[in-house]
C-alpha cells in the first residue's frame, strides 16, 4: 500500500518511504503499525527532501505483468461496494493487444465483478476512430462487450495519438455522474506524445482518474533521439522513455546499440505514467512471456552460452527498482528538481565532456548551471573518425589518446561521486553516475582493444609476408583485398568480465590490466544495482570485436519508375518501425517487459 | 570406326541406365526393407532431375502405403510449377491419400479471384478424399493437408472424430487446435459428444481438448486420470501447458512419480514446467532417490534445467556426489548461473569412462575454457561415438569462443568423429593447439 498526497499538475502521488542511514528505503508495508503511519506522514516532507526526490513512477505503477490482473483490478474498482461510477475504456487496438488476450481478460473481469459493477456505466472509445468514443457510457454492459468483440479483433498498425483519444474521452466523461475513471489500454503508442500538460489539465478539470494498461518502456529510451526522421502525425512527437528526459547517457563509443534501448525500465512511458500520476490513477504493465525470455545479446554475440544463461540477478528487487524510479512530475518541474540534484549535474557535465572528447556520440540535451538545469538542443558528439579509414597506424594513435582521456574522465568522475553529499542526491542520478563510470572504463578497454587490433592484428592480416596459419585455422581475409575501414560488433557482457580473461583479444598486457579493473568495477556495480534496471543495462553493453571493411561492388542508381495511376499511395498513418532488443513481439514499440 | 560406334552406343545407353536407376530407386521406396527404403529415399531427395518426377508419377499409384508417402515427400522437394501436372493427375487417383496430397499442394496456386471455382472444386475433392480414407491412413491424410485452412475441410475433420479410435481423434484434434487457432465453438460441440464415449482414452482426449478453452471439465478429467492413470500417456501431448487446474496438476504430478520410462519424465516435466513449477520440483525431487539410474539421472537433469530447481548450495554439494552423472549435471547447472566451480569436477568426470562421459564432454564444451581443450582433444579418440561427437562439437564451440579474431575451417584438419582413421586429424589439432597455447 502506498499513501497518496493531494496532487495537482505539478505534484502527483507521493510514496511514503522510510529512509535509512544506509541509503536503503523500506517501503510502507514493512512499517507495520498505525503510529508509525502517522510518524511517517509527518516525516513525509523530510523524507522526500532527504532523498532529493519528488514523485516517482514507483508510486503509481502496480506490481505484476499480466493482463488478467490489471483488468480485474480496474474493472473491480477501488471500492468493494457498488458505487455510482462511470468507466470509459479507451482502447488502442493492436496486434499486441489481441495476443495479450485483452478481450477475454475483460470478459472474465466483468463476470467476476458483477457485484461491484451494479451502479457502473461503461463506455468504449477506440483510438484512431474519429471522436474516439464509439459507445457512450451505458448501463447495458453487453453492448460494450459486443462492440469490443467487433472492433478489437481488427489489428491496426501505425502510430496513433492516444493523448488526443484521452482528451476526446475526457470530454464525454466530464458530463458523467459519480466517480469518473478513464481506462487507457495501449500497448504500443504511449511514446507518441501530444501535449501531455494540456491533457492532464483537462482530466483534472473534469475530476477524472486515469488508469493505464501499457507495455513497459526501456530505461531512458534514446531510440527516437537517434531516429529523428520518423514520420509522425501532426502536432505529435515521439519521445518514449520512462523519465521526463533522457537522463542516462547513450551512444558510447564502440557500443553497437545503446543499452538504454534494450533495458526494461520497470515502468511505462513517462507520458502515460504522468496521466495516471496527476489524476490519482494507477499504471498496470503488461509483458508477454516471450518478452520476458532472457537473451544474452540482441544485436551482438554471446561467446559463453547458447542462450541457456540463467542470470544470477534475473529476479529484480522491487525495492531497488523503486529507488531508481524516474520522476513523473511535469517535464518542467522534473527538470527543475533534477537541476538541484548534484549527482544529476555531475552526470550531465561528464556526459557533455565525454561527448566533446568523442567518447559518446550524443550530447545530453540538458544544460546544467550551479543549481539548475534547462533543456538544450541535443547535438551529436565529436566523431573521432576511427573507423572510416584504412590507415591503421593513425587510428591506433587516436584511439590511445582517447583511451587516456577516458581514463582521466573516469578517475575524475569516481572522485566526484565519492565527494557527493549523502543527502539531496537521488538514487537514480547516483546510479547513473556510477554506471557512467563503469562505461568509461569499458570504453577505455574497447579503445585499447581497437588500438591493439590496428597495431598488431590488421597489419598482419594484410601482410603478404605472413605465412599460412596452421589448420584448422584459415586466413581471415583475402590478402589481395585492401581494407577501407573498420567495423565492429559487441561481445556481450551478460556473463560478466571474468570469462573474457581466457579469450584472446588484441591489446596485450595493458588490456589485461584494464580488463581486471573493469571486472572489479563491474562486480562492485552489480553487487549494488545487479537486481535493478541499471544492473541489467550494464550487462547489455559489450566488448567490441573489430573487423576490417572492404569497398563494395558499385552498382548504378536504381531507375525510378514513372508515376502512374497504378502506383500505390503511401500510408496515411505513419508506420511504426519494428524494433528489436527486447521487443520480441510484432512492431510493438519499446516494450521489453518483465525485468529479465 | 569401331571405337566411334562404341562411344555412340555408350552415349545412347547412358540416359537409359540413369532412367533405370531412378525407376529402381522409386520402386525401392515401397520396399519392406527399411534400410533399402531409406537409402533410396535419401538418393532421390538429393537428385533434383526431371526424370525423378516422371518416375515417381509413373509408379506412385502402385506403391505400398509407405512408398506413396515417401514419394509425395520426394515430389515436395521440386518447385510447384514443375510438379503441378503430376498433382493434377493425382487428383483423380484411386487412392484417397494421394488425392488429399494433390489438392493440398495445388491449393496455394488457387488464390486469385479468377481461381475461385477451381479452388471450390479442389476443396470438394479434398473433403471427399478425407472421408474416403481408410482408418490406417486417416492421420497421414490429415497431416498431409495441414496447410489447408478452409471451413468445409474443418467440418470434414470434425466428422472424422471417432469414439472408438483414441489415437485418430487425438491426431485430428491436434490439427484442429492448430488450424483453428485454439478452441472453436463447432469443434467444441463435436468434442463434447465424445465425453460419453465408452473408451476412457477417447474421453481423456476430449477433456484435454476442452481444457484449451475453459477449465470447466478439469475435475472430471482429474478423476478420470486418477481412476485410469494409463489415459495420461495417451493425452499428455494434447494438454495445454499454461491452463491446468490444481486437481489436474496433482494427477499429473502423481503420474510423474510412477513413470514408465525416462522419456515420460521429460514429457510430463514439459507439461508441468509452466503451469506448476513447484509441484514439478517436488515430484522430481521424489525421483532423485529412485532405484533406476536412468530415472534418477533424468529427474536430476530436469531439476537442474529448471530455474531454481536446485539452489547453488545444493549444486555445490552435488559436485562431490559419488555418481559421476550427478557431478556432471551439477556442473552444467552451475555454468548456466555463471559459477565456474564445476569446471574441475567436469574435467575429472570427462576423463573417466562410463555412461556419463558423453554428457561430461558436452558440459565441458559448454564451459568454453582453455583448461578443457586438452581433455576434449583426448576425447576425440574415445571408444564411444557419442563421446567423440560431443567432444568434437564442444571443441569447435570452445575454440570459436576463445579465439574470436581467428577464423576456423574445421573440415580442413581432416578429422571426423565417425571416420575409421582419426589419428591424423587429432595430430593436426594438437599441433595447432601447441602453437597457440
Amino acid at each position: 500500500m502506498h499513501l497518496y498526497a493531494n496532487c495537482d499538475d505539478s505534484s502527483g502521488p507521493v510514496v511514503v518511504c522510510w529512509p535509512l542511514a544506509t541509503g536503503a528505503v523500506i517501503p510502507w508495508p514493512a512499517m507495520g503499525s498505525t503510529w508509525t503511519a502517522l510518524a511517517a506522514t509527518a516525516c513525509l516532507g523530510v523524507a522526500s527532501s532527504l532523498q532529493g526526490q519528488g514523485t516517482t513512477a514507483a508510486g503509481v505503477t502496480e506490481p505484476g505483468r499480466t493482463m488478467t490482473r490489471a483488468v480485474d483490478l480496474i474493472v473491480g474498482g477501488r471500492s468493494q461496494k457498488a458505487i455510482e461510477r462511470t468507466l470509459l475504456l479507451v482502447v488502442d487496438p493492436s496486434e499486441a493487444l489481441v495476443k495479450a488476450e485483452f478481450l477475454s481478460a475483460f470478459q472474465k473481469a466483468m463476470a467476476d465483478n458483477q457485484a461491484s459493477l451494479g451502479k457502473t456505466r461503461i463506455g468504449l472509445g477506440i483510438v484512431g476512430v474519429k471522436n474516439t468514443v464509439v459507445v457512450p457510457p451505458t448501463s447495458d454492459h453487453a453492448v460494450v462487450l459486443q462492440q469490443m468483440q467487433a472492433r478489437l479483433t481488427r489489428q491496426q498498425a501505425g502510430l496513433r495519438n492516444v493523448y488526443q483519444a484521452v482528451r476526446d474521452g475526457a470530454a464525454v466523461l466530464a458530463q458523467a455522474a459519480g466517480e469518473r475513471t478513464l481506462v487507457l489500454v495501449t500497448l504500443e503508442n504511449g511514446d507518441l506524445e501530444d501535449n501531455v500538460a494540456k491533457t492532464v489539465a483537462q482530466l483534472q478539470r473534469g475530476k477524472i482518474r486515469v488508469e493505464v494498461v501499457a507495455s513497459e518502456t526501456t530505461l531512458a529510451d534514446s531510440y527516437w533521439r537517434r531516429n529523428r526522421n520518423q514520420q509522425v502525425p501532426n502536432k505529435t512527437k515521439l519521445v518514449g522513455g520512462d523519465g521526463a528526459i533522457v537522463d542516462v547517457p547513450w551512444g558510447l563509443l564502440f557500443q553497437r546499440e545503446p543499452a538504454n534501448e534494450m533495458t526494461p525500465a520497470g515502468y511505462a512511458m513517462w507520458g502515460l505514467t504522468r496521466l495516471a500520476a496527476a489524476t490519482d490513477g494507477r499504471v498496470f504493465l503488461y509483458a508477454s512471456k516471450q518478452q520476458q525470455r532472457h537473451v544474452c545479446a540482441f544485436y551482438g554475440t554471446c561467446l559463453f552460452c547458447d542462450n541457456d544463461h540463467e542470470l544470477p540477478d534475473s529476479g529484480w528487487n522491487s525495492a531497488l527498482v523503486d529507488q531508481v524510479a524516474p520522476l513523473v512530475s511535469a517535464r518542467r518541474d522534473a527538470l527543475k528538481e533534477m537541476g538541484r540534484d548534484a549527482a544529476f549535474r555531475l552526470v550531465m557535465k561528464t556526459w557533455l565532456a565525454a561527448a566533446k572528447a568523442g567518447l559518446i556520440s550524443s550530447e545530453p540535451g540538458v544544460r546544467v548551471a550551479a543549481t539548475s538545469a534547462s533543456r538544450d538542443r541535443a547535438r551529436a558528439g565529436r566523431d573521432l573518425r576511427l573507423l572510416a579509414t584504412g590507415n591503421f597506424a593513425r587510428s591506433a594513435k587516436r584511439a590511445e589518446a582517447a583511451a587516456r582521456k577516458a581514463a582521466k574522465m573516469r578517475d575524475q568522475l569516481l572522485e566526484a561521486i565519492d565527494a557527493l553529499p549523502q543527502d539531496g542526491v537521488s538514487h537514480r542520478a547516483r546510479a547513473t553516475a556510477k554506471y557512467l563510470a563503469v562505461l568509461l572504463q569499458l570504453t577505455q578497454v574497447n579503445l585499447l582493444t581497437f588500438s591493439g587490433f590496428c597495431r598488431d592484428y590488421a597489419p598482419e592480416w594484410f601482410d603478404v609476408r605472413t605465412g599460412e596459419p596452421l589448420p584448422p585455422e584459415v586466413e581471415p581475409f583475402d590478402r589481395d583485398r585492401r581494407p577501407m575501414g573498420i567495423h565492429y560488433y559487441n561481445l556481450s557482457l551478460c556473463h560478466g568480465v571474468r570469462p573474457f580473461y581466457d579469450v584472446e583479444l588484441p591489446g596485450g598486457e595493458q588490456l589485461r590490466q584494464e580488463l581486471m579493473k573493469l571486472d572489479a568495477m563491474f562486480n562492485s556495480f552489480q553487487r549494488r544495482y545487479g537486481k535493478s534496471q541499471f544492473g541489467y543495462a550494464l550487462r547489455r553493453n559489450g566488448i567490441a570485436r573489430f573487423y576490417p571493411t572492404f569497398p563494395g561492388i558499385s552498382k548504378g542508381p536504381v531507375r525510378r519508375r514513372p508515376k502512374s495511376s497504378v502506383t500505390k499511395k503511401g500510408p496515411i498513418t505513419p508506420k511504426r518501425p519494428t524494433r528489436r532488443g527486447g521487443s520480441s513481439g510484432p512492431a510493438g514499440g519499446p516494450t521489453t517487459g518483465g525485468g529479465r | 570406326m569401331r571405337l566411334a560406334c562404341w562411344f555412340s552406343l555408350v552415349l545412347l545407353a547412358a540416359p537409359a541406365v540413369a532412367q533405370a536407376t531412378v525407376a529402381d530407386l522409386v520402386q525401392q521406396l515401397g520396399s519392406r526393407d527399411g534400410q533399402k527404403r531409406n537409402a533410396a529415399y535419401r538418393q532421390l531427395l538429393a537428385n533434383r532431375k526431371p526424370e525423378v518426377i516422371a518416375a515417381v508419377a509413373g509408379a506412385i499409384e502402385d506403391l505400398s502405403r509407405i512408398g506413396q508417402e515417401l514419394s509425395c515427400n520426394v515430389l515436395r522437394g521440386f518447385p510447384r510449377r514443375e510438379v503441378a501436372s503430376v498433382y493434377k493427375k493425382m487428383m483423380s487417383s484411386a487412392t484417397p491419400y494421394l488425392r488429399v496430397v494433390a489438392v493440398a499442394r495445388l491449393l496455394p496456386d488457387y488464390r486469385a479471384d479468377s481461381d475461385r471455382s477451381r479452388r471450390a472444386r479442389a476443396i470438394k475433392v479434398l473433403t471427399k478424399a478425407l472421408a474416403a480414407c481408410k482408418q490406417d491412413r486417416v492421420l497421414s491424410a490429415v497431416y498431409a493437408c495441414a496447410s489447408v485452412r478452409d471451413d468445409a475441410v474443418f467440418a470434414q475433420l470434425r466428422l472424422m472424430l471417432r469414439s472408438d479410435a483414441a489415437h485418430v481423434t487425438k491426431g485430428v484434434l491436434r490439427q484442429l487446435l492448430n488450424r483453428e487457432g485454439g478452441v472453436n465453438a463447432d469443434t467444441q460441440a463435436a468434442v463434447t459428444k465424445l465425453l460419453t464415449a465408452k473408451q476412457s482414452q477417447v474421453r481423456g482426449v476430449a477433456y484435454a481438448y476442452l481444457l484449451h478453452g475453459d477449465a470447466d471439465h478439469s475435475e472430471a478429467f482429474a478423476k478420470l486420470l486418477t481412476d485410469e492413470p494409463g489415459v495420461l500417456w495417451m493425452v499428455m501431448d494434447l494438454l495445454p501447458k499454461d491452463k491446468l487446474h490444481d486437481a489436474l496438476q496433482d494427477a499429473i504430478a502423481a503420474a510423474l512419480a510412477k513413470p514408465r520410462s525416462e522419456h515420460d519424465i521429460r514429457r510430463l516435466a514439459g507439461v508441468l514446467r509452466t503451469a506448476a513449477p513447484q509441484k514439478l520440483k517436488l515430484a522430481l525431487r521424489g525421483l532423485v532417490g529412485h532405484e533406476k539410474d536412468a530415472f534418477r539421472d533424468e529427474a536430476l537433469a530436469q531439476l537442474a534445467n529448471m530455474p531454481g530447481g536446485f539452489g547453488e548450495k545444493d549444486l555445490m554439494e552435488m559436485l562431490h556426489d559419488k555418481a559421476m552423472a550427478v557431478r556432471v549435471v551439477a556442473a552444467g547447472a552451475l555454468r548456466k548461473q555463471d559459477n565456474r566451480a564445476g569446471l574441475k569436477p567436469v574435467i575429472e568426470a570427462a576423463k573417466v569412462r562410463g555412461k556419463h562421459q558423453a554428457d561430461a564432454a558436452r558440459v565441458l564444451g559448454d564451459y568454453r575454457s582453455k583448461q578443457g581443450v586438452p581433455v576434449l582433444l583426448d576425447l576425440l579418440d574415445a571408444a564411444d561415438a557419442r563421446v567423440r561427437n560431443s567432444a568434437w562439437s564442444g571443441l569447435q564451440e570452445t575454440l570459436r569462443g576463445l579465439y574470436p579474431y581467428r577464423k576456423f575451417d574445421f573440415n580442413k584438419c581432416g578429422y571426423a568423429p565417425n571416420a575409421a582413421s582419426r589419428q591424423n586429424g587429432i595430430a593436426t589439432l594438437r599441433a595447432w593447439w601447441a602453437s597457440v597455447e
